[in-house]
Formats: C-alpha cells, sequence, structure tokens
C-alpha cells in the first residue's frame, strides 16, 4: 500500500480560493472527479484518510464522495453511527491513524484528501509514498496556501511530469529520504 | 520592442526564501545553470528592487573568487554586461556598472523603456513583479520550479495578482528542476 496525496494548486501556491473553494473550479471546463485523469487515480486507491472538516463536508454533501473506499478520520470527536462507507475508522493522533491504515493491509493504496493539517500531520511523519501536484495556469494571488507555518523541509524526487491540453502541469514527486 | 519578463526560482510550495531567510536549496546545479545562462543572453536589462539588487551584487564581484566553474563565470559576464535599474527609495548609491536609481516604479517609463530597447528585460523580486503585473507590463512568466517544500516563507510570486496565464514551455532538468514558461492571457 502506498499513501498518495494529490492535489491542485495555483501557480503561486494556492489550494483553494479566499472562501475555501478548491482551486481547481477556477478552471474552466474542470469537471469533479472527472478532470485530470482522476478516475485513473482513484481506480489505485482502496482508502481515503482525511480531517474531520473533509469527512462533514462529504456527510453534508448527499453525495458521498468516496463510494466503494474505506475511510480514515483524524477526528477527535465519535464518528458518526451511520455512514456510507463499510469501513470508518477514527483516531486523533495521526500516528496511530497510520498504524491502523497500516493494519488494515489494504490491497491498493490510500488516498490522503487531508485538509492542511491531516497532510501536513502525516509529511511531519514521513508516510507520504507520493505527491500529485496539479499545477494550474493561474496566479490568484490569495487563498488557502499548500504550506502550513512550520511545517517540515522535505526533499522531493520528481518522479514524473506532464502537462494536460488546458496547460495544467502534473508532477509526481516521492519524499527524498535521510536529507531535510 | 522588448518583452518584460518575471523570472523567478520557487519551491514546490511556492516560496523563494524560507521562514528562515534561506534559498540555498535553490541554487542550481551545472545544468539548470548553463539554461538559465542561455535564458539571461538575451537580457539587457534588469529591473530590481533594493534587496534583490543586493543579493545580485555578488556577481558584479563573482569574476574575483578562486574556483568559479566555468558556467558561473559565464553568468557573472552575463549580468556585468547588462543595464540595471534599482527601485528604492532608500539606497543611496550603486555599487556595480551600468546601473541606475529610480525612487519610484512608473510603469510609463517602463512602458518607454521596453518599446525603445530590442533586449528582453526582467523584473526581479515578487514586490516589484507585483506592480508590473498590475500594470499590465509582464509579458512572460519564467518559473524554476525546485524539487522541495519548505513549508513557507517569502512567496515566490506577488500577492494580489489573479491572472489566467498560458502555458508555453516546459523543460525538466535531471535534478528534478522544472522549468516553466508561461505568458498572462487576455483579460
Amino acid at each position: 500500500m502506498l499513501i498518495r496525496t494529490r492535489m491542485g494548486a495555483s501557480i503561486d501556491g494556492y489550494i483553494a480560493t479566499p472562501d475555501g473553494l478548491p482551486a481547481f473550479l477556477v478552471m474552466p471546463g474542470f469537471v469533479p472527479h472527472g478532470s485530470y485523469e482522476w478516475p485513473e487515480f482513484s481506480k489505485l486507491c482502496q482508502a481515503v484518510v482525511m480531517g474531520r472538516v473533509a469527512l462533514d463536508a462529504g456527510l453534508r454533501s448527499g453525495n458521498w464522495p468516496w463510494p466503494g473506499l474505506q475511510v480514515y478520520v483524524r477526528t477527535s470527536r465519535p464518528l458518526p453511527e451511520t455512514v456510507p462507507a463499510d469501513v470508518m475508522v477514527g483516531d486523533h493522533r495521526p500516528e496511530a491513524l497510520l498504524g491502523k491504515l497500516r493494519i488494515a493491509d489494504l490491497a491498493g493504496d490510500a488516498f490522503l484528501l487531508g485538509g492542511r493539517r491531516t497532510l501536513h500531520a502525516f509529511l511531519a511523519l514521513g508516510a507520504i509514498d507520493k505527491l500529485e501536484l496539479l499545477q494550474l495556469p493561474v496566479l490568484l494571488g490569495e487563498g488557502v496556501p499548500f504550506s502550513l507555518p512550520g511545517a517540515p523541509r522535505r526533499h522531493l524526487r520528481l518522479e514524473q511530469h506532464r502537462a494536460f491540453p488546458d496547460g495544467t502541469l502534473h508532477h509526481v514527486y516521492t519524499f527524498a529520504t535521510g536529507e531535510s | 520592442m522588448a518583452k518584460l519578463i518575471y523570472s523567478a526560482v520557487a519551491s514546490a510550495d511556492g516560496y523563494v526564501e524560507d521562514a528562515a531567510g534561506s534559498f540555498e536549496w535553490a541554487a542550481p546545479d551545472e545544468e539548470v545553470h548553463r539554461f538559465v545562462n542561455e535564458l539571461e543572453r538575451r537580457v539587457g536589462t534588469y529591473l530590481y528592487g533594493r534587496r534583490m539588487y543586493q543579493t545580485m551584487l555578488y556577481w558584479e564581484t563573482a569574476h574575483t573568487v578562486p574556483g568559479q566553474p566555468p558556467f558561473a563565470r559565464e553568468f557573472t559576464a552575463i549580468w556585468q554586461a547588462a543595464e540595471k535599474i534599482v527601485f528604492s527609495k532608500t539606497l543611496a548609491s550603486v555599487q556595480s556598472a551600468r546601473t541606475r536609481i529610480e525612487r519610484n516604479f512608473d510603469p510609463g517609463m517602463v512602458r518607454h523603456l521596453k518599446s525603445a530597447t530590442e533586449h528582453d528585460m526582467t523584473v526581479g523580486g515578487a514586490d516589484l513583479a507585483g506592480q508590473a503585473f498590475r500594470a499590465g507590463l509582464v509579458d512572460e512568466l519564467q518559473l524554476f520550479l525546485v524539487p522541495v517544500v519548505v513549508g513557507g516563507g517569502k512567496p515566490a510570486l506577488p500577492n494580489d495578482v489573479h491572472l489566467d496565464l498560458e502555458l508555453l514551455d516546459t523543460r525538466r532538468f535531471a535534478s528534478g528542476a522544472v522549468y516553466l514558461r508561461y505568458r498572462p492571457k487576455p483579460a
């Protein structure tokens, strides 16, 4: 099992607009769960990892965004009793959540959805195997940055690099070990 | 007519310096440096803010540093041959040849310079570039994306500039750095 994260960011490093809308949505013709080879990516994944805000947003949406996936939630509050997932695991400690994910022995990979605090907690644990950055051809000028202040510096290895027809660039990185 | 280019180095999370003010992680290797030299050879004038000018001043005397590799000596000569304009309200004097100070960023003056020269111009530093972007003066954005996340620091791109861009070119280097070239889309 690999832990993968995949995010869209503007060239100036914002993953969401100031009002919290994903940066992807500024791209003309963007189709949620359709564009930028999302279907191919999602076929690799058997689980999704997220913070509580993302879970609650998914539950409120009325259209469960992660059908067929096991769900791992970083949360200190009890999980809802009824959820549209066969397996849902919660823990407020990132290392414990990671342990439960590893024990699950998934045949597929795990998609680390976010939000930022969950993403950076896993980053600090050295638990992310692949970082997929979709760099959107736009300057947003403001918004929610990719980085959290104080997040550790990590060197990357570029595994893949390609351009989509709309000018979005797809960079796939792994994390270099033994460097800071 | 010259193009005005904003060229910057950025971490994968969008910073030109980390929170400690360090940018040693962005140092180009020989392959990237030689590529940069070819780009810079077309530049006739550099527009700098004070801080970027003071950083780049290293190249005014870099030829006196022992043991410089050939690609660094080549860049030194390219930098020294170009004109420099420093936009600063406080800088009293310059320490490099072919350099003058302007107290204010005057878009009309920059527009006139673009029309009066054939060699390209670059604007250095995100703050100064922001003024140039907002005035509609920037023709290209060139970005060297370094394979590192630094977790915060000084943004490589200006704040408060919203712009749709067209990807013109991209190149991947052995180090994992990527060169990206964009131009603004018409509003």
